[in-house]
């Protein structure tokens, strides 16, 4: 478990593409912390990393984005905000279409708002906290 | 023509019947049932409840504006995207059997253009009043649409991130106001002073007709960290309510105006949950005054989801040759974008 502080977008972008490689690896990861910590700022370094070109807009109401990838080992970005869902179980992920996109070697899923979920999933958990105007990421 | 509208994309169950003739629509019967009481007991949408909920109060919904008789009903409207997939699947099924057994054609309207349709109910349509711009502004959208002619759409701008809706029920939380965000934000800005707080207007002077709503999000999240906890009394949600509501706005005008200037269109129109926002309807009719353009208001029963708005644009639709093919092989498109193709 590691503490990061970024001061700024940009540095956080440059940590979600350091961080890419291992993302990649785990195949989802899970994003906690409160509202305007940087979740889907980061998410949004994470789909510049992997050469998105679309805009990377906030999930909270359409609950899940899909994004295509040209990338070695990627093909497709899911991007997932549970902030309004209460009790998220298997049946509902499943229709979100999150337990293909689990299962699915190539795609790299973000999921926001985990804690929302009434089960675990395996993968990267990065915990954002606000400190003044810095962000502080936790990653285990 | 007479068509009846189905909408079920998310926590509100709708039933219409609209009929569409020379330019005019007339809403001769529109039912909603929300749900919104029961998922704020759970402060969250639960999927599963929402769709199951929608099942037994659609045929009642049904009964009530059909009495099961299709005789005089001409095609079947429905909301076949975007939304939860499993709500918008009960609708659809539901649609896919009364247009079957009623050997009419079944027509699958874009939840978006939907609300975009709604500010023409009350209008007399014709081709003087194209091109046209629609400013759409709900909990998951904001953008900005240039409507060529009936049926013809294209996004001209947008969010880069979070929706004006979305916005507002952050900014309710972050303040510790009710869900949803957008009548209580609006309601307490009305006792605050704009003038204590300074807010960014992001993106207002871009080159563009894109918008950005999360770092205005995070601007009053810093208002309320930076602000001891015995000091965040009622006047500073309201005065915070009030800043937010003059950024929020004067990002909204300074795009449409420059919309209308890029655009010249000969009508404006308004569309989507916010548009129930009596500031922003006030901010347009004010901007507007100004242009040579007629300004479409949606009327307030329309600006919340509803089956009216489906059954109209369904119509125009319908008149535009736009009938699902094989009505057995429409599914939802949860994510579907405004303008493209179902199948």
């Amino acid at each position: 478990m590691s503490t990061y502080v970024t001061h700024s977008v940009e540095e956080m972008h440059v940590l979600a593409k350091a961080w890419l490689p291992e993302m990649i690896a785990s195949k989802s990861v899970l994003l906690s912390g409160d509202l305007g910590s940087g979740k889907t700022t980061f998410v949004q370094g994470v789909g510049r990393a992997l050469g998105v070109k679309r805009l990377i807009k906030s999930p909270t109401f359409a609950l899940v984005h899909e994004y295509r990838v040209a990338h070695a080992d990627v093909d497709v970005l899911v991007h997932a905000d549970l902030y309004r869902l209460r009790d998220v179980d298997a049946a509902t992920l499943a229709d979100l279409g999150l337990d293909e996109a689990l299962a699915n070697p190539r795609a790299l899923v973000c999921i926001e708002w985990p804690e929302r979920m009434t089960f675990s999933v395996s993968g990267m958990t990065l915990k954002f906290s606000v400190d003044g105007r810095n962000r502080a990421l936790i990653k285990s | 023509m007479r068509i009846l509208g189905i909408e079920t994309s998310c926590d509100e169950t709708a039933v219409a019947i609209v009929s569409y003739e020379g330019g005019r629509f007339t809403v001769e019967d529109h039912l909603v049932a929300s749900q919104v009481k029961t998922h704020a007991k759970y402060g969250g949408v639960i999927p599963e409840v929402a769709a199951r909920m929608h099942v037994p109060v659609l045929p009642d919904l049904l009964s009530k504006v059909t009495g099961w008789k299709g005789g005089a009903i001409d095609a079947v409207a429905v909301t076949a995207g975007p939304g939860l997939a499993t709500s918008l699947r009960v609708g659809i099924e539901t649609a896919k059997a009364l247009a079957v057994t009623w050997s009419v054609p079944l027509v699958p309207v874009d939840h978006m253009e939907g609300h975009v349709v709604s500010a023409m109910i009350g209008q007399h349509l014709s081709g003087d009043c194209w091109p046209a711009l629609c400013l759409i502004v709900s909990g998951g959208h904001t953008e900005w649409v240039r409507v060529h002619a009936v049926c013809e759409y294209a996004i001209i701008g947008e969010t880069r991130d979070d929706a004006v809706g979305e916005a507002y029920d952050k900014v309710a939380a972050l303040l510790g106001l009710p869900y949803p965000g957008g009548p209580s934000v609006d309601k307490t800005a009305k006792r605050g002073s704009s003038s204590r707080f300074t807010l960014p207007r992001p993106m207002i002077d871009h080159d563009t007709l894109d918008v950005s709503f999360s770092g205005l999000k995070t601007a009053v999240r810093y208002l309320v960290d930076d602000t001891p906890e015995e000091n965040r009394d009622e006047t500073f949600v309201a005065d915070v309510c009030a800043a937010f509501v003059d950024a929020v706005m004067d990002v909204l005008m300074a795009k449409t105006r420059r919309a209308i200037e890029q655009e010249a269109p000969t009508t404006v129109l308004l569309g989507g949950g916010v548009a129930a926002s009596l500031v922003l309807r006030r901010r347009l009719t004010e901007l507007v005054a100004g242009h040579q353009v007629t300004l479409w208001l949606p009327d307030m029963a329309y600006t919340t989801d509803n089956a009216a708005m489906i059954a109209a644009a369904g119509a125009l639709r319908f008149e535009h040759g736009d009938v699902a093919s094989d009505p057995f092989a429409l599914d939802a498109v949860p994510s579907h974008v405004l303008g493209a193709s179902w199948i």
